[in-house]
This record gives C-alpha cells, structure tokens and sequence, in this order.
C-alpha cells in the first residue's frame, strides 16, 4: 500500500522535492516488509531489523545529497520543477 | 500488505490491545500516505510524511523492533524530514503555492499504483511463505543483540556505512557553498 | 582489505589543507598514492596467498575475495589513478583550489564504493555498496555548480538514482521475505529447492531493475547522456567505465550464484529476460547514437551500448560454464577502459584548445592537428571493433563464449554482430568531419593546434599501446582474465539456534580449472 501511494506521488508529482517524498515512501515501505518479514517468517534471525537499520541511514544520507543539489538546481534556475529541466536533450 | 501480515499474527505473541494499535499504526502510515498523493501542497505533504513515518514507527514498536522504532523517530522523523521542510523553505518562494497535476497524471500515477498494488496481493496469495515458529530459544531482538550483531557478523556495512557518511558530508558541504 | 587504504587516503586529503591551504599537489599525490598503496596491496595478497586460499569470504559471508574481484579491484584501482593523471594533465586548471580536496574525496568515495560492489556477497552489501558508489558519483556529476547544465544533470541523476535504488530495496525486502536469508548463495539454493516463487520473481525484477540503473540498460538510460554532457570530462570517464564495469561484476556474480544451482527452468527464463534486455539497450544505444553531434553524447551512447553487449554476455552465465564469458567479460572491461580513456582524453584536449564539444567543430582538424585526429580515429575504431584492435578481441571473444550457449547464444551474437555494423556509422563521423569536411566559414582559423603535453601524450600513447597489444597480441591478457576468471559461490552457515531449517548447507567452492 505504501509502495503504491509512493510510485502514485512519483508519478504525479512534478516537484523534484514531491519525487523525493514518494521515494522515502517507498524505502519505508521496504523497511517495514523487512520487519515484518523478519517478525512473523523468520522470527529467529535479526537480519531484516539490520537492514532496517541501514535503510535508515542510507535514507538520510541520500536526502542529504539530493537536497544539496536541488539547492544548486534551484540557485542556477530558479524553479525544481523536473519539466524545466529540458535544456539537455536528445 | 500490511492487512495480510497482520492475519498471521500469533495470538499469544501480543496482548489484547496490540491488534487494535496495529490496525491503528496502520490505517494512520496507510491514510496519511495516500494524502501524500493526493495533497497539493509542499509542505502539507511534508506533515503528511511525518504522520506516515511516525506510524511506521508504531508499527515497528509492535513487531519488537523497538530500536527500530526510536531511530525511526529519531534520524527519520527527526532529521531527514526535517532535512527536507528545508528544502521546502529554501526552494519555494511561496510555500502555500499550489501544485496542481494535470487530471490525467493523477490518474495514470494512482492507477500505475494500485496497479503494482494487486499485482503484489496476487503474488503473496499465490507465494507460499511459511512461518517458521519461533523454537522459543528466545531470539535476541532488543537493542542489545543488535549492537552486537553490528559489531560482529554486520562490521563491514556498519564501517562501509560510516566511510559513506563521511563521503556524503563532503560532497553534500560541497555542494551546498555559497558561491565563492 | 587494500580499501582501506583508500580510506587512510581520504582522510589524509581532507586534513592536507590544514597543513597548507590552496596547496593543489599534497592532496593529489596523496590521492595518488593511496590508489597506489591499494593496488599493491591487492596484488601482493594475490601472490602471497596459495590459490585455494584465494576462494574465501571474509566478514560472515559479507564479502567475497576471489581471483575475479581482486583482478577487477586492480583495473579499478589503477583506472582511478589514470583519471586523477588525466585531471591533473586537463581538468585541474578548471577547479578552484579551495575544491581540489573535496574532487579528490569524491572520486576516492566512489572508487571505494565500486571495490566494494565487486566483492559484495550479501544483499545488505550489495545495497550499501551500490550506494557508497553512486551517492558520490551523483556529487561528482554536479561538481560544476555553477553551470546549468552539470546541476541539471546531477538533478536528473540523483532523481532517477533514488528512484532506482529505492525499488532495488524494495525487492530487496521482497527476496529477503521469500527466501529468509541475505546471502546470495542460501537465495540461490533456496530459489533452485523451493522454486521462484511469484512474490520472489517481483523481488528480483526490482533488484535487477537497481542494477540497470547503474549498467545505464535501456528503460533507466536517460541520465547517462545528461550527466556525461554536463559533468567534466574526468568525471565523464570515471562514470563511463568504472562506475558501468562495477555494475557489470556484481551482475556477474549474482548471476554466477544463480547459476551454481541452475536447476530451475525459470533460470533459462531469466537468461533470455537479461539478453533482450542487452539487445535493447545495445540497439537502442547505437539507434540514437546515429544523430548526436556532441562528442560527449555520443560517447554515452556508445557506453550504452557497450553496457548492452556486456548484459548480453553476461547473460549467457546462467546458461553454459561460466569461465569462458567471465574472463571474456573481464577482458572486455579492460580494453573498454583503455578505448574509453584515451577517446575521451582527445577529445577533452581538443574541446580545451577549440572551446567546442561539437564534432562539427571537427572540420578540417587533420590538417590543425594530424596526431590528435589519428588518435581519435584510432580509438574510435577500436570501439567500434577493428580487427587488429583490442576492441575487436573484446567482441570476438564475448561472442565465441556467447555462441556457447546454443541457439539463444548465437541470436545474440547475430545481434552483436549487427549492432557493431550500425555502429561504424557514428564512430567514423568525428573522424570524417576531422578529415573529409572543409571548415565552412573562410575566417575559420586554420592555424595548428598546440602540441598537447608530453604527459598526456604519454598517456596517450599508453592507451595506444595497451589497444594494439590487446588486439594483435591477446593471448597473455586473455589468459590471465581466464586465470582469474573464478568466482566464489558459498552459501553462509548461518549460526543461529534454528533447527527449523536442517538442511545442511553444504560448502560448496567453486573452483574452475584453468
């Protein structure tokens, strides 16, 4: 459910900071599978709470970058809208 | 998804209440998501997040993963949303502007969306997933095994994932000067 | 572990500015010599090890060190060092001496990111791996801030990266559920006893599709060519070769743990997925290739199509013994990285003499400057496959592995075959604009370029060499990648209190005779 909420906001969202949103949707959906797989198939392991973990951190590491190169984008043109961004092409 | 999960709940492994939270933690991550979708403002969508990540976090809680849940709430919900209501405030000259979608991508996205959605119900219908029962060797799930695991049989993600943040912190400072 | 001295190297170039502020060589040297310090590393743990120790994991079954990844981490290593000589010969007088640290951290992060994507052996390794190696290449990308066109590559990269990355967890979760383990091998084992099951298929549908990103196959292409116009050309190079062949090697080794227990029809399934994928991209590659003019654009087409010829290779893994293609794959790698270095390194030399990436700026250049245009013609023709170049040999021999596999094969090598024709095409426009076309406009300035520096022309002339040598002398090279085309493919014992599980999970080494 959150998978679909998230590739729906990918697909609908023009922004780029709306794509990062449905992003991190999508990696928290993935968290909890992982979680919730651990939980209740595989309850002697803890190998989808380590995953988990690291989702989290990768999660946060990623939304660092992309957000300092939306700052850029958006210092060079003004807008973060993905449709502006057409000056490359071919 | 998280309706087909929470059937296979071992009645015992949880008390009377938890069932209800669950549907709670739940219908808040899946409610909160979908306004995600269909709200039309930045920042909006951004609260929207937070009330989804703090439901993954409740959900995580009640699936014994309590560190899961407070770095959830701690890294997630505290830093990385908050990373992003600043990108907000710092790209959008007018943070109540609206984003309005052309009728037709709303439809395509959520279709897409509810698309994969099935797609995936039918595939778990149709995958045998069997629990393996817990032999009551009392699996270590608590904040303590996972430190040890992360310093035993997960060292390198953990070294690899340090070496990255370092790596991120330059190029994310680099990228975000000010014009020298 | 020879990465961590890239890591001791990183470290050391961020505190060098300490000691001495807008000093450009201590960094670079240092940089250097880290690459330096890893690559003897690696090779002196080859030689000092007997060769069956060679086959092992390390750190749980959470990284493989195996004849192939070492051989890979040895290109890599000193491809990373030829692009920082290539930086410091072209690029470096284009970059702030405040910033020279930060470039040199980068491409150090990511070089470590992508050794570590050859040896990754579990699904957790391979995720932070693959992230370790684009978060930085997605820096890297948009290193020139101040031009729209690199922020609006990075923009699209990193957009199209999340996207990727974020599906490649997803079926990560997917794989995990069905299978209960994160290693590759217990996957495989579980996938051949118990079969693909229909929520495992997705899993891995959105694990290759992460992978794709990175090999730039054809539906998750699109940030290829922007990236490569917007970014520098040192960074363009990096990402065409280091960053695609990384990719290559861990598609290679999960294909290869497949492949041990290849017992399932839905493997051949699988293979013939991962060869129309290759004959997409491969095609599509050169389809839209035909009409760019930019030399960088062009060059990303042609990556993308080579990324194609190399899923189609690797693809046939899952079907025949595996030396022949890996060591074949292996030794694609390397002449790809001399043919791409030295194609990108002329044409970088004459954009910063012309002020143009145009190849219509081309015109009229064999007489400004004939031993550029030779060598750009040179180099083209060698991606293109001209017999008695290494790039020739590089498809000879993926094809021969490739026909292997019986009737897929040979589609697929028709397909090769027809692709490397279409191709000619646009590899020989530079060239023909170079020698064929009179500049247009009479105030057109016929005066000779100057002679590039004698370090990049040695490094040239390394190139050169290193292509003819490949091409008309392949044995020596083709027999070191088949010595080293092994790939380790153990599954983890696990250690937990289990018996829920009793299969006895047998180690299983896979040695190839050489």
């Amino acid at each position: 459910m959150l998978l679909a909420a998230g590739i729906a906001t990918i697909i609908t969202k023009r922004n780029a900071l709306g794509i990062l949103i449905g992003v991190e949707l999508i990696i928290n959906a993935a968290a909890v599978n992982f979680v919730a797989f651990n939980r209740f198939v595989w309850p002697d392991m803890i190998d989808g709470q380590m995953f988990a973990v690291f989702i989290i951190v990768l999660a946060a590491a990623e939304a660092a970058i992309a957000l300092a190169i939306f700052l850029n984008f958006y210092n060079n043109f003004d807008v973060i809208d993905v449709d502006k961004a057409n000056e490359l092409q071919g | 998804m998280v309706y087909t999960l929470a059937q296979s709940i071992p009645a015992q492994s949880l008390n009377q209440v938890a069932p209800f939270l669950f549907f709670g933690f739940a219908a808040l991550t899946v409610v909160s998501a979908w306004a995600i979708v269909l709200s039309q403002n930045i920042v909006r969508m951004a609260i929207y997040l937070l009330f989804t990540l703090c439901g993954v976090a409740g959900l995580f809680f009640l699936m014994n993963a309590e560190f899961l849940a407070a770095i959830q709430l701690i890294v997630y919900a505290g830093g990385t949303l908050i990373l992003i209501v600043f990108g907000v405030m710092l790209t959008s000259k007018d943070p109540f502007q609206k984003l309005v979608s052309p009728i037709w991508e709303q439809f395509l996205g959520c279709g897409i969306g509810l698309a994969l959605l099935f797609l995936l119900v039918l595939a778990m219908a149709n995958s045998v997933i069997v629990p393996h029962e817990s032999l009551g060797t009392a699996p270590e799930h608590g904040v303590r095994a996972i430190g040890k695991a992360l310093l035993s049989e997960y060292i390198v993600p953990f070294e690899v994932s340090a070496v990255l943040l370092l790596v991120v912190m330059i190029g994310a400072a680099y990228m975000a000067r000010r014009r020298a | 572990m020879p990465e961590i001295w890239l890591v001791v190297a990183m470290c050391a170039v961020l505190i060098a500015p300490f000691v001495k502020r807008r000093n450009v060589t201590i960094p670079t040297l240092l940089a250097v010599a880290g690459l330096l310090a890893a690559m003897l590393f690696t090779l002196l743990w080859q030689s000092s090890d007997p060769s069956a120790e060679n086959f092992r994991t390390v750190f749980s079954n959470s990284l493989a060190i195996d004849p192939f990844s070492q051989f890979f981490k040895m290109m890599l290593f000193l491809f990373a060092m030829l692009i920082v000589v290539q930086w410091v010969l072209i690029g470096r007088s284009q970059t702030d001496a405040l910033d020279v640290p930060d470039f040199l951290c980068l491409v150090l992060g990511a070089t470590f990111g992508m050794s570590l994507m050859v040896s990754a052996n579990n699904l957790l390794t391979i995720f932070i791996a693959i992230e370790s190696a684009s978060l930085p290449s997605f820096a890297l990308a948009g290193f020139r801030k101040h031009q729209n066109r690199a922020t609006e590559g990075s923009l699209k990269y990193i957009l199209l990266g999340a996207v990727a990355s974020s599906l490649m967890i997803y079926g990560m979760s997917l794989v995990y559920g069905s299978s209960g383990s994160l290693d590759l091998a217990t996957i495989a084992q579980h996938a051949s006893s118990e079969g693909i099951s229909p929520l495992m298929g997705i899993g891995l549908l959105g694990m290759f599709a992460g992978f794709a990103f990175k090999l730039s196959a054809v539906p998750l292409h699109f940030w290829c060519p922007d990236v490569f116009e917007g970014a520098s050309f040192e960074v363009t190079t990096f990402l065409s070769v280091a960053s695609k062949a990384a990719a290559m090697c861990l598609l290679v080794r999960v294909l290869s743990n497949f492949a041990m227990f290849s017992a399932v029809e839905s493997i051949t399934g699988m293979a013939v997925g991962l060869g129309v994928l290759g004959a997409i991209t491969a095609t599509w590659g050169n389809l839209v290739a035909l009409h760019q003019t930019n030399i960088k654009r062009l060059l990303a087409y042609s990556s993308i199509s080579h990324a194609g010829y190399m899923i189609m290779g690797a693809s046939v893994i899952l079907l025949v013994n595996p030396t022949a293609i890996v060591s074949a794959l292996l030794f694609y790698i390397l002449v790809y990285m001399f043919m791409n270095l030295g194609a990108f390194t002329v044409a970088a030399v004459l954009a910063a003499q012309l002020g143009s990436e145009d190849i219509r700026d081309y015109a009229g250049l064999i007489k400004r400057s004939p031993l550029l245009s030779i060598l750009m013609t040179l180099f083209m023709l060698s991606l293109f496959g001209m017999p008695g170049l290494g790039g020739f040999m590089g498809k000879l021999f993926l094809g021969t592995a490739m026909i292997q596999a019986g009737g897929i094969g040979a589609l697929l090598v028709a397909i090769l075959l027809l692709n490397t024709l279409f191709s000619l095409w646009y590899y020989l426009r530079p060239s023909y604009f170079m020698i064929f076309v009179k500049p247009n406009d009479d105030d057109a300035p016929s005066t000779p370029l100057a002679r590039p520096s004698t370090a990049t022309l040695a490094l040239l002339g390394w190139c050169v060499l290193m292509l003819f040598w490949t091409g008309i002398l392949p044995n020596s090279a083709i027999q070191t990648t088949r010595e080293y085309a092994a790939i380790i493919v153990k599954p983890a014992v696990r250690q937990t209190l289990s018996q829920s599980t009793p299969k006895a999970e047998p180690k299983i080494d896979r040695k190839e005779s050489h």
